[in-house]
């Protein structure tokens, strides 16, 4: 079988024998696909520097047995500047690993690639506060193309006004009012102003995003709230949207550990 | 069964070793069931010895046989340059550099958020240990340069600094020997950003 281009970003990469990787890819046209690039952990590979997750690259894909194999790639954007920072490395990580459970292999969405690389390069915007918020942004809309859109303007149930409702159902996936909505952590408060940023975060641009982004209570609440509809509704452990949001984007004190 | 039990036995144990298949562990079981029995004898006991003897330098985490490994007991070392590196196996690549004269700490592993690897299941704290010794003035991160081992040199270099001491990362770069044409775009780059006046 000839060898064929294909546009994509890569997910995750994951050591196999003496020198190879696995990389999961997101191709432009929404599929996952698998791939073996031989000897890339060895300093004289090719293509060792551009096959980094996080990086946009053209590659030639040659049909293996089981899984792909790379032939040759170039770099389209390596989004450099995620390796920089700590904190947007963690967030890029997490943006990558939810992309990486939420396409399924076989199954093509042709919108989260644009999504994925408009998350990837409004998280290299120089400011820190935005980083949160463009997570969020990045998690409702990747939950909205996989068919999980979260229901804000009106009780999800009963479709009583949206003045009455203070509350979001996890399992029915929208805002409810107290007659249809228990209390408990499958329906957590959230709040108007919580509510109107989530709207306005589903309907922004990423760029809008990073370039206004949200009062930091605001952020938190909205991210704490699709974090949880995301561990609802995806079927499998995202371990590093967890790391994420337990904090680990932030290193211990100077002080800490020292006697 | 195409296999004698013993023989079965001996291949599922080969299989699990790294990097080694089933057509693999039939030809070291095979040379095994050639080979003299002493020889066999030797290497069953290098096993047994390594798992017996072999430990965890209480330091630096690298493997040593006795209380402390060669590199922590050697008075001549430089006290006060630590080389961070994420396995064991990355102190013999330095070593046979021969262009390193400092202490080594093995961290165990990377931070890797897609594994759930946190800075926690790594051992940072006992860098923190022995940087509190107070002899410790730079600290050398020499993890891999992936996404993961740019992210703990990251994390690593954001703890350490405000501890006034000097961090730094080792260079990536062409390999010797290589050609330009062939280099990527990142290594390449980093190659520039650190060039140096001749």
């Amino acid at each position: 079988m000839p060898a064929y281009p294909l546009r994509a970003l890569v997910l995750r990469k994951t050591k196999l024998g003496e020198a190879d990787i696995i990389v999961n890819l997101l191709a432009a046209d929404g599929r996952i696909v698998r791939a073996v690039a031989k000897g890339m952990r060895k300093p004289t590979s090719r293509f060792a520097g551009r096959l980094e997750p996080g990086s946009v690259i053209d590659l030639m894909l040659n049909t293996g047995r089981t899984l792909e194999v790379v032939s040759d790639a170039r770099s389209v954007e390596l989004h450099a500047a995620l390796r920089t920072d700590y904190e947007r490395s963690c967030a890029a990580s997490a943006v990558l690993d939810v992309l990486d459970k939420l396409a399924m292999e076989g199954q093509t969405e042709q919108r989260l690639f644009g999504l994925a690389c408009a998350t990837l390069d409004a998280l290299e915007a120089p400011d820190t506060a935005a980083i949160r918020p463009i997570v969020t942004a990045f998690l409702v809309k990747a939950m909205a193309m996989h068919g999980y859109r979260p229901h804000l303007e009106s009780c999800v149930s009963c479709a009583c006004a949206a003045s009455a409702v203070d509350r979001f159902s996890l399992e029915a996936g929208g805002v409810v009012c107290p007659q249809c909505g228990g209390a408990g952590h499958a329906a957590p408060r959230l709040s108007s102003a919580g509510r109107t940023a989530l709207g306005a975060l589903l309907a922004s641009t990423m760029a809008d995003v990073a370039a206004s982004p949200l009062e930091a209570r605001l952020s938190e609440e909205c991210f704490a709230l699709m974090r949880g509809f995301v561990a609802f509704h995806v079927p499998v452990r995202i371990k590093a949207l967890e790391f994420y949001a337990n904090g680990a984007g932030t290193p211990p004190r100077p002080d800490d550990g020292l006697r | 069964m195409y296999y004698a039990a013993p023989i079965a036995r001996l291949l599922e144990e080969l299989e699990r070793l790294p990097g080694v298949g089933p057509k693999s562990a039939q030809r070291i079981a095979y040379h095994i069931l050639r080979s003299e029995a002493e020889g066999t004898a030797r290497l069953a006991e290098a096993l047994l010895e390594v798992k017996r003897v072999i430990h965890f330098c209480p330091r630096c985490f690298d493997f040593t046989e006795g209380d402390l490994c060669a590199t922590c007991a050697d008075p001549e070392r430089d006290a006060a340059t630590v080389c961070v590196v994420e396995e064991p196996r990355d102190v013999v690549a330095i070593e046979r550099t021969g262009g390193y004269r400092g202490l080594y700490h093995v961290l165990g592993g990377v931070i890797s958020p897609v594994d759930g690897v946190g800075p926690e299941q790594l051992r940072v704290r006992e860098l923190l240990d022995h940087i509190a010794e107070g002899t410790v003035t730079e600290v050398v991160v020499a993890t891999n340069t992936t996404v993961e081992g740019e992210t703990t040199a990251l994390y690593l270099a954001r703890m350490l600094k405000p501890l006034g001491l000097k961090v730094t990362r080792i260079a990536s770069g062409l390999p010797v020997g290589g050609d330009l044409e062939y280099a990527d775009e990142v290594t390449l780059g980093r190659a520039l950003e650190a060039r140096r006046e001749l």
